[in-house]
């Protein structure tokens, strides 16, 4: 049985030598000085913040844009989630006396049915998204990942589950909402300091599962399982 | 501290304006770092003084640069956490409610902005380290001498888990209480006294090579 507060000093000899851990070197005060006056006098002016740009420049205070953009988006897609979440309930109430057995019918309704609320979430979702990642790209070019509004790739990803669990992700629809889900993980991932090597992958991801132009093609009309409507 | 305990700097934006930042050779004045020095100084900050501000910055920047540079191990990052220490610190002294002192209140921001350095670039280094160099281990030799003592030394500190580096390097290489210590991780003092604890026991069993000098008291 070790005690936890056994307070023995290790030799002096080690302590020594560990004061040559990472010992600091001279320090240049006057630069140091200097750059927290010139970040501070521009905060105050309001050209960009004063804390976070320091260490390596990237982050951005709360008190910036991010704030604007993120406020806004996240109204946008709460209107779209709570659209979702009411289309999924009248989806759900409708479905199950049809599901079991599809008839001719039931096919022909779905072809001739207007656009269900489910529908219109599920198009306004993949736009929305095709929005956001188009701003994504816009960013990365140029090379203001940071500034993007995590907390609207975050309510994309929770809308995108609403739909991948709901009814309405047909075989067409359902692959690309499980790459698009990847996607907005990743971003949500990068947080306030978008790394080069992950925001490369993402961007790769993009490319190569041909996110954007799935996103513009394919149809969200008729995606919908026969007896849903 | 400054040799001949005085100094004076002008304003280069007003010559004519000596600004004394501190005067250690006055002996009416408290002494730098002292608890009345900094309620005088934090008072004057607020009222908008940049003379103070100074001051608060040339009293604190050495303590604080030598936390975040043991930590950090790099210049220019450990210039960039001092730098912006003292602006969140500038920011935030509204929130300061001098429950403990000033040095101590400094340290846990400069503590918590040295973690987020040394994260990233961690997660920077795993990303990009190739393979071969995350199995790369200090082998122990048969006969070692004093540098290799030194050398493996540092090497085993690195290794150290993150909380008990932290505690072994402020209390052991810089001289901290635990009570200090806690405050600045945000801690109990006895959480701190176990991590320091174990922290002398992973190394005294890592450097058991070096017995028996290393592992007895």
């Amino acid at each position: 049985m070790t005690d936890e507060h056994d307070e023995t000093p290790l030799d002096p000899r080690i302590v020594e030598l560990a004061k040559g851990y990472n010992a600091p070197p001279a320090v240049d005060r006057e630069a140091m000085w200097q750059v927290i006056e010139a970040r501070r006098r521009s905060a105050v002016d309001g050209r960009y913040p004063a804390t976070g740009s320091g260490l390596g420049g990237r982050r951005k205070s709360r008190g910036s844009r991010r704030p604007v953009l993120s406020t806004r988006a996240a109204a946008w897609i709460s209107g779209i989630a709570a659209l979702l979440i009411v289309g999924i309930g009248i989806g759900r109430l409708t479905a199950p006396s049809r599901v079991a057995l599809p008839t001719r019918e039931a096919v022909a309704t779905t072809a001739k049915v207007p656009a269900t609320a489910l529908e219109v979430a599920a198009a306004q979702h993949l736009s929305q998204a095709e929005a956001y990642l188009t701003l994504f790209r816009a960013s990365v070019r140029a090379g203001q990942v940071d500034s993007l509004p995590v907390a609207a790739a975050r309510q994309l990803l929770a809308t995108n589950r609403l739909l991948l669990d709901s009814q309405v992700a047909s075989a067409q629809l359902r692959p690309l909402l499980l790459d698009l889900e990847l996607v907005l993980a990743e971003i949500t991932q990068l947080g306030t300091t978008g790394r080069q090597a992950d925001v490369q992958l993402i961007t790769d991801g993009l490319d190569h599962g041909d996110v954007m132009t799935r996103l513009r093609v394919t149809p969200v009309r008729g995606s919908l399982p026969i007896g849903v409507l | 501290m400054h040799p001949g305990g005085q100094w004076l700097r002008r304003d280069p934006r007003n010559p004519f304006e000596a600004v004394c930042v501190y005067v250690l050779s006055h002996g009416s004045n408290p002494a730098p770092g002292s608890q009345v020095d900094d309620q005088q100084l934090i008072g004057r900050i607020r009222a908008g003084d940049p003379a103070a501000e100074r001051q608060l910055f040339e009293t604190y920047a050495d303590r604080i640069h030598r936390i975040v540079f043991r930590f950090v191990g790099d210049p220019e990052a450990a210039q960039d956490c001092v730098q912006e220490t003292f602006i969140r610190a500038f920011d935030r002294l509204g929130t300061f409610r001098g429950e403990a002192a000033l040095g101590t209140w400094l340290g846990s921001i400069a503590v918590s902005v040295a973690l987020n350095a040394l994260r990233g670039r961690r997660r920077d280094e795993k990303r990009h380290a190739p393979w071969e160099e995350a199995e790369v281990v200090a082998a122990p030799s048969a006969r070692i001498s004093e540098p290799d003592l030194k050398t493996r030394l540092h090497a085993e500190i690195d290794q150290l888990p993150e909380g008990y580096r932290m505690v072994f390097l402020l209390h052991d290489v810089e001289g901290y209480t635990h009570e200090e210590i806690g405050t600045m991780l945000g801690v109990q003092s006895g959480t701190s006294k176990a991590q320091l604890f174990r922290a002398r026991a992973r190394l005294r069993e890592r450097l058991a090579d070096f017995a028996p000098e290393v592992s007895g008291a």
